[in-house]
């Protein structure tokens, strides 16, 4: 399975960046990890004429903490947010979702733009970030931009992103100090795609009621989805299971889910509900120890 | 011969510093010449359509591109493949006319390398017009059906009947009759090594030079030659060093060994070609799938008395060689580890628009052993005794061996309740029981399953043709088949080492190292005094058309061969060391590669012998012996089959007992084998390690049949699981814990005593995962009766439920 | 205009080699038949089986998820280089006592992923050994070797490590 031939370009800057997108735009392809485009490009189900390599701009690799947000430039690997102690800190549910992401030697090269730019329908990392407040700072000659990830992420592999455009970065919303996350993924096998995953962070107020709550879900849904629905109905006071299974139901029940071959409909229905609610059982539990502690 | 010597062991074998060194020359790793130029094939996108034209122009006008040849230009120097069933529908290996699988072959594009060989398929233009295809074996057996080959009239490419003993009267005095339906899966061994052949035509003697990683049986060779147009001879195969897996998948790389010989024949170069993962997937070989149903004549106390049994085998567009040998197990061993002494099995192969078939680990095995446990466990929830006291009910007992089966079968040896004690007393020690209250006390679905089975090893190859009716078999004219055999050679060498020459086609089951260990002990020697060259030239090494790795032969087959070699050279060693130590060879022993004379110290070390049998051969007496020994081995016991169809299928008949521990996501419905126990009787261990890894290797190929691996095709035709993203082999993630032990009830048959090792649990372990699965959802009645068991299929067993 | 070739310097097993490539060509077929190194394997071309492992900068990769021209900066190491003067390492020793390898093709890149994943995880459980090693898969062993052969190799290495210290405070 080998490539059709294309044309090569390797940048060392996001000037020379900008330019070779700016030059060939809709003919190219951007290669970041390259752990889907090449599979793909093997496959021949993408022949692009031309391929820049950004691998070299260092400037786009970094993982940024501090106030309330987390900064991750588009070609941090996906270990070094697995390897990272300030993100698992303060940030924990990236941290858990980047494990889920295939195996090591793919995640030593995996970068956080290129699975953003992929967008796959049940993708770790764009869901923990649609889950958290986040921005996607996109750049092209034309001037930089900043998307919320509902508008980045339009569905199962489309995104806002145009030709001639990069990503940059993102720009985390971090969840206050004290809160727990929970990141549960079904698979059929370890490091698999998921076939569905929730993903939760919850944190106590000062009086002990659950005042943060931040949930999503992907998997068949095409585009992450986050539940804001879902957090209205669960902040606040006590939760009785009875009550929390019933919101979860409502609340898969109100998105577009998407069956295929493998999976029917109703399984993946049956499967996103199951997952979101171990994850906020786990986040919503996790949230009171840390309260207490 | 030294039987009562232990064999010498050593930690890891003698090709293991060659592999960890990233050493093994595989055969993509063969230097090629610079003429050499690179295939790939264009393949059907269709299930079923009509070529309606291919253009070369645009793909010839590629860089780097010198050849596109289709079936048009290819008919010139290859025929179709012959098939065992007289009349069946032609099979050429690239499409002709129309495509009947996605992955079909369709055009061969040669370049200077595979890159600018893929460009050039990319850039072919070939019209096709679609035709609804059929994918399911019942549906395409329908009169209504698309019909895959317009000619033969129908997609039943083969039907045949047998009855043994007396069914009918079992069946109309039968207590209770006990009936499953089942549908077992079709899927693939995928060797993590695809296929690779280099083949070259010898216009001077219109011959072949063929490498590839082939694996036998070379019965596969006379097939590849009469498509090639030339006498068996004039086909040099050459296997290389080292083969990445073959589980009987790489028997079925003849047919494109034909197709790129006759490549290079027109080409008038060297060809070379290895496949990729996605043709591997579309279009290599398979294990069939298979609709069956099967029914039980039951006493009260659950004793089975006959079986009825009807299959429906699914074996792809065309039935190519050696199909239909896929249903023989299902004959030969119907009665498995019991005493069913009666039995009528009705057998069909059916033509679908999916890939054909052939050898995968097991061969009809495993969809046979499916059937039968499924139906044991059937009975025990019908009767209610259980699962494992109805087994023992029905089991042969020690005393009645060796035993011949109704199908006319001759199980050598075997003790099936003292293995399955040693399997529970794994059980029981590991507290499996406990585990599993446990782990259900606190919410979770657990269970465990069982499965008893036979595992018939070194075959007859006189069972194939039970795909012929007797009357065809009596026709004057008509050439019988029988038997299993293959050779050994060894030699002193000049310098007193020991090297021994097999050719076995081994694909890392550690043949030299057991080799090297018959040998070694024969001589008191250690197992690295011994050299081994395990090499297939059919130029040079000798071999018949039942060698190669298959059927898990080596040790019965090989290992005779290599044993008795032994032996005989150590006689001839005796009598050139009498000449030398002026003793009769009958007071001679050797040990520790010393010669001595028994009660003296007049010793010789085999170097010293070496030496005057080399360097001083004259003054040794005229009639003194050679130091060097070719023997042959032929199991005992293997006739060709009667007029009743029966035959010895197998020269002999190991037991496995299988547990398995399967807990199942009450949530998400994903199963996940737990644990593994399998206590085997392979007769004789020549090497433990080995066996134990035979035995861990199987299990995992069939956990994947199981749980994970399925070539899943929609109604049109398109396989879903086209890559490895969608066929899920096993992870070291996904495989259980296991417990690996041996049981010995010797072969009283084979020179060893050992009884073969290989395909073992990966027949046995679909079984005992869906007996697994049952129990494991035993609040929801469940019963398993289609594989793979995935998260879907468990939420509709259950949602069904409630 | 498409089918230029880039000639490559390529850093592997510590040694400059030297060669020319499509920028298309895979790393894995770059080393395999450009530069020789026929251990490196190739079993699936998409990023699943991982037969085709290398370290680059000592990190476990796909090559065949690279192009050859993209390992330009980086310093390879394929399983040839993993052995010194022809003693195995310790990851390698102890494959080969467990009968962690039967036909060897998943051999190399199981071996090269087993170094990395004990070289960031000394204390392996049996649990993270096989999670560790999922992402290569092997159709022979049905891993129990694998396993046996990770975990007597974290130990064999942690035991070295702890006397090399100890050497090191005499």
């Amino acid at each position: 399975m080998k490539p059709a031939p294309f044309k090569y370009i390797e940048v060392a800057d996001e000037e020379a960046l900008t330019s070779a997108l700016a030059d060939h735009g809709d003919d190219a392809r951007l290669l970041a990890g390259g752990q889907s485009l090449v599979p793909m490009m093997n496959f021949r189900v993408v022949s692009p004429e031309v391929v820049i390599d950004l691998n070299r701009v260092g400037a786009l690799s970094y993982i940024d903490c501090r106030d309330d947000v987390c900064r991750i430039g588009a070609l941090t690997r996906h270990a070094m947010i697995e390897d990272s102690d300030p993100l698992s800190r303060r940030c924990a549910l990236l941290g858990q979702a980047v494990r889920n992401v295939a195996h090591r030697a793919v995640r030593n090269r995996g970068t956080t733009g290129g699975t953003l730019a992929l967008a796959y329908p049940g993708a770790e990392i764009p869901l923990a970030l649609m889950t958290l407040e986040t921005d996607v700072v996109l750049r092209s000659k034309r001037g930089e931009r900043r998307l919320g990830m509902k508008d980045f992420i339009l569905g199962a592999l489309d995104t806002s992103l145009s030709g001639d455009e990069y990503i940059r970065h993102v720009e985390i919303r971090m969840p206050p100090p004290g809160s727990a996350a929970s990141f549960v993924e079904t698979s059929r096998r370890h490091g698999d795609f998921a076939i569905a995953a929730a993903a939760v962070v919850a944190a106590r107020d000062d009086h002990g009621r659950l005042g943060y709550l931040r949930a999503g879900v992907a998997g068949g849904t095409g585009a992450p989805v986050r539940l804001t629905a879902l957090e209205e109905a669960l902040s606040g006071d006590d939760l009785d299971d009875s009550y929390m299974a019933d919101s979860v139901h409502e609340a898969i029940a109100a998105i577009e889910v998407f069956g295929d071959h493998h999976y029917p409909e109703d399984f993946r229905r049956h499967v996103l509900k199951g997952v979101l609610q171990r994850a906020l059982r786990d986040a919503i539990a996790g949230s009171e120890r840390r309260h207490v502690q | 011969m030294q039987t009562g010597r232990p064999f010498p062991q050593i930690e890891g074998r003698l090709e293991d510093a060659r592999l960890l060194f990233g050493r093994g020359r595989y055969i993509d790793d063969l230097p090629v010449g610079p003429s050499t130029l690179h295939a790939a094939f264009a393949r059907s996108p269709y299930g079923h359509a009509t070529i309606a034209g291919i253009n070369k122009d645009a793909a010839l006008a590629i860089d780097g591109v010198v050849a596109v040849y289709t079936a048009a230009d290819l008919g010139a120097v290859l025929d179709p493949f012959p098939s065992i069933v007289r009349g069946a529908p032609e099979y050429r290996g690239i499409a002709t006319g129309k495509v009947r699988y996605v992955g079909e072959p369709v055009a061969v594009v040669l370049a200077r390398d595979r890159y600018a060989a893929e460009d050039g398929v990319s850039a072919l233009d070939i019209a096709y017009e679609a035709l609804p295809a059929v994918v399911d074996v019942d549906a395409a057996a329908a009169e209504t059906a698309p019909l895959l080959h317009d000619d033969f009239g129908t997609n039943v490419v083969w039907r045949n009947r047998y009855r043994y003993g007396d069914p009918e009267t079992a069946f109309r005095e039968a207590d209770r009759i006990v009936g499953i339906d089942l549908k077992f899966p079709k899927y693939n061994s995928t060797p993590l090594e695809t296929y690779g052949v280099i083949a070259e035509y010898l216009p001077e003697t219109d011959g072949y030079v063929i490498h590839g990683n082939f694996q036998g049986p070379f019965s596969l060779m006379p097939v590849l030659a009469r498509a090639l147009r030339v006498p068996d001879s004039r086909i040099r195969m050459i296997v290389p060093q080292d083969i990445g897996g073959s589980f009987g998948i790489k028997a079925m790389i003849y047919p494109y060994m034909g197709l790129i010989a006759a490549c290079a024949r027109l080409a008038e170069r060297p060809v070379k070609w290895i496949e990729d993962r996605a043709e591997h997937l579309l279009g290599s070989a398979s294990g069939t799938d298979r609709n069956s149903h099967i029914e039980a004549a039951v006493s009260r106390d659950g004793l089975v008395r006959a079986i009825r049994m009807n299959i429906r085998e699914n074996v792809g567009a065309y039935l190519r060689a050696p199909e239909p040998s896929c249903v023989m197990r299902s004959l030969t061993t119907f009665s498995g580890p019991y005493r069913i002494e009666s039995g009528e099995i009705e057998a069909a192969c059916v033509l679908t628009n999916t890939l054909p078939t052939g050898l995968n680990r097991g061969y009809g095995g495993q969809q046979y052993m499916f059937s039968l446990e499924r139906l044991m466990d059937a009975i025990a929830r019908e009767t209610g005794i259980d699962r494992i006291e109805v087994r023992r009910r029905n089991f042969l007992k020690a005393a009645e061996f060796p035993y011949r089966t109704t199908t006319g079968s001759y199980y050598d040896s075997g003790d099936y309740d003292g293995c399955l004690e040693r399997a529970l007393d794994h059980l029981r020690n590991e507290g499996w029981e406990r585990t599993r209250d446990e782990l259900r006390a606190s919410g979770r679905l657990v269970g465990i399953g069982v499965a008893t089975c036979v595992h018939s090893a070194a075959s007859n190859i006189g069972y194939v043709t039970l795909a012929l009716p007797p009357e065809e078999r009596a026709k004057r004219g008509y050439n019988a088949k029988s038997g299993t055999n293959d050779f050994a050679h060894i030699a002193l060498d000049p310098s007193g080492r020991l090297r021994v020459q097999i050719g076995t086609a081994g694909a890392g089951q550690g043949h030299a190292t057991a080799a090297a260990q018959i040998v070694a002990r024969e001589f008191g020697l250690g197992v690295r005094d011994v050299d081994v060259i395990d090499r297939i030239d059919t130029e040079t090494t000798p071999w018949t058309i039942t060698t190669g790795t298959y059927a898990s032969r080596f040790s019965v087959v090989v290992g005779g061969a290599v044993q008795r070699a032994a032996a005989r050279l150590a006689d001839h060693l005796r009598i050139v060391a009498s000449s030398l130590l002026d003793a009769p060879p009958d007071q001679i022993d050797i040990e520790e590669g010393m010669i001595r004379v028994r009660n003296s110290n007049r010793s010789l070390s085999l170097r010293q012998l070496a030496g005057a049998a080399q360097w001083n051969r004259g003054d040794l007496p005229d009639d003194v012996v050679q130091l060097h020994v070719s023997e042959s081995y032929g199991a005992p016991n293997l006739r060709s089959p009667d007029s009743e169809n029966r035959v010895n299928a197998a020269a002999t008949y190991g037991f496995m007992a299988d547990f398995a521990m399967v807990e199942i996501d009450p949530v998400t419905f994903v199963p996940r084998v737990l644990k593994y126990i399998a206590v085997h009787d392979v007769g004789t261990a020549i090497n433990p390690q080995l066996i134990r890894g035979q035995i861990a290797g199987g299990i995992v190929h069939g956990l994947g049949g199981a749980l994970y691996e399925h070539l899943d095709y929609d109604e049109s035709g398109q396989m879903m699981s086209a890559s490895f993203m969608d066929y899920l082999c096993p992870t070291a993630s996904e495989a259980p814990q296991m417990s690996i032990d041996h049981f010995d009830a010797k072969s009283p048959f084979t020179v060893l005593g050992v009884k073969g090792c290989g395909e073992n649990s990966a027949m046995s372990a679909p079984a005992a995962i869906a007996s697994a699965v049952d129990d494991a959802l035993s609040e929801f009645n469940a019963s398993i009766a289609e594989l793979p068991v995935t998260p879907p299929a468990i939420w509709r067993q259950v949602a069904g439920a409630s | 205009m498409f089918s230029e070739r880039i000639a490559l310097d390529l850093k592997v097993n510590g040694k400059t080699l030297s060669g020319v490539a499509e920028p298309r060509t895979l790393l894995s077929d770059f080393l395999r038949h450009n530069l020789g190194f026929t251990g490196v394997h190739v079993g699936c071309e998409h990023g699943v089986c991982g037969a085709c492992t290398v370290l680059l900068d000592n990190q476990p990769v796909r090559s065949c998820l690279m192009f050859a021209v993209q390992a330009r900066h980086h310093s390879i190491t394929t399983i040839e280089g993993l052995a010194k003067g022809g003693e195995m390492h310790p990851v390698q020793d102890a494959f080969r006592r467990h009968h962690g390898l039967q036909c060897g093709f998943c051999t190399p890149g199981m071996v090269l992923t087993a170094v990395d994943l004990i070289q960031r995880e000394p204390d392996l459980s049996e649990r993270s050994v096989r999670e560790g090693m999922s992402g290569n898969l092997c159709r022979c062993t049905g891993y129990e070797g694998i396993v046996q052969a990770v975990l007597a190799a974290a130990k064999d290495l942690k035991r070295q490590s702890q006397s090399n210290r100890t050497e090191e405070t005499q």
